[in-house]
């Protein structure tokens, strides 16, 4: 779903939370090599990539307010 | 420079990778390897990081004084609780972060007397693989063994792990004549027969997903909650999918309760061939190969068995 989303679109891509309910390190990974993503509060699997390969994924962005 | 000239007319530049073994029998004798080691190495401008277990982490840190302000200092309990992370988390997180060193000095224990017999063998393979890791690099490892704590098999081991050695009250490393890392690592590779009483679920690409609720709902059920709980069902995803990928398309997958911890296994057809897979640090363009690097930085211990007709990884979470 991400790596769609991100292929396919173009500027910042805002999924909607209900939508990303899981995200293993591969789709974390996909989803960053296309367009800016921001995540509202991201899934707990997706903040647990984030923290062990952050530096490697500079276009996912996290928004928890 | 000195390069002495090998068969063939080939010139073979030592080694700057060191790694030597530390034994050790009393407080006295710890702080008497370590800290100068320590000490030599700021003095030089090396960046030094110290990961031992907490008891003696403590007593580095008062001998420091002053200087442990400018050391590293981990508690290698937690950071290496999992033998498999240390490379990856510990050793190379500390020594990549620092490519203008001109060398960069670690004091790494990654073996106790309270390791449990299911997490030695991975720290045996741990220390056998450090050297391939760090072969060709400027950086110093100095691994302690307490003598007297430590059962005599894996005093034995280090000699085995290790290319030097520093005899317990010595001051001066010499070469181990027992240096057969890749013999550890065959040797500790123990097969993982099947666990009885723990139901077996068969997956293929369409059943990932399945996989991971059955994992998470079976976790649950054992008590785990909150992150780890969390954990385990971003392990089974790894783990699940790379048996997909690499594994043959299909595998089992078991779940089960051992004392206070949940124990998740993923088991296929695929033949586990790179000792140091998901041991290296994810290189920033890298797409794949961070799956079972995620799950050692996870779990509490992960065991894996490189089969000739398959694979079997097992990882344990603490409840």
């Amino acid at each position: 779903m991400l790596e769609r989303a991100v292929r396919e679109g173009d500027g910042v891509y805002r999924p909607e939370p209900s939508d990303v309910t899981f995200a293993d390190v591969a789709g974390a990974v996909v989803a960053a090599a296309g367009r800016r993503l921001v995540v509202h509060r991201p899934p707990p699997a997706l903040q647990r990539v984030l923290r062990a390969f952050r530096p490697d994924l500079p276009t996912i962005e996290v928004s928890m307010s | 420079m000195s390069a002495a000239a090998a068969p063939g007319g080939l010139s073979a530049a030592p080694d700057p990778f060191l790694h030597p073994a530390l034994f050790y029998r009393d407080e006295a004798e710890y702080l008497d390897g370590t800290v100068p080691f320590v000490r030599e190495g700021l003095a030089a401008g090396e960046p030094v990081a110290v990961a031992v277990p907490g008891e003696n982490l403590a007593l580095v840190r008062d001998a420091l004084g002053d200087d442990a302000a400018s050391v590293r200092l981990l508690d290698m309990r937690e950071a290496g609780r999992n033998p498999g992370r240390i490379i990856p988390g510990v050793l190379r997180a500390f020594a990549d972060a620092r490519p203008d060193a001109r060398r960069v000095r670690i004091v790494g224990e990654p073996v106790w007397a309270g390791r449990s017999a299911a997490e030695y063998p991975a720290c045996a393979q741990h220390e056998a693989l450090i050297n391939a890791a760090f072969r060709g690099r400027a950086v110093t490892i100095l691994c302690p063994y307490g003598v007297r704590t430590l059962p005599r098999r894996m005093v034995a081991d280090a000699h085995a792990t290790h290319p030097s050695v520093i005899p317990a009250g010595a001051r001066a490393a010499r070469t181990s004549t027992a240096y057969a890392p890749d013999e550890v690592v065959a040797r500790y590779n123990e097969p993982l027969p099947p666990v009885a009483d723990a139901p077996a679920f068969p997956f293929v690409a369409e059943t990932l997903t399945r996989a991971r609720h059955v994992a998470a709902d079976e976790g649950r059920r054992l008590g785990l909650t909150g992150m780890r709980l969390e954990d385990l069902a971003l392990a089974t995803a790894e783990l699940t999918t790379n048996s997909v990928v690499h594994g043959g398309g299909s595998g089992v997958l078991r779940v089960w309760p051992e004392g206070g911890r949940v124990v998740c296994e993923v088991r296929d057809g695929g033949r586990f061939t790179d000792p140091l897979a998901g041991r290296r640090p994810a290189s920033r363009d890298q797409r794949g190969g961070r799956g079972l690097l995620m799950v050692n930085l996870i779990a509490d211990l992960v065991r894996l068995h490189a089969g000739e007709d398959g694979t079997t990884v097992r990882c344990w979470f603490t409840r």
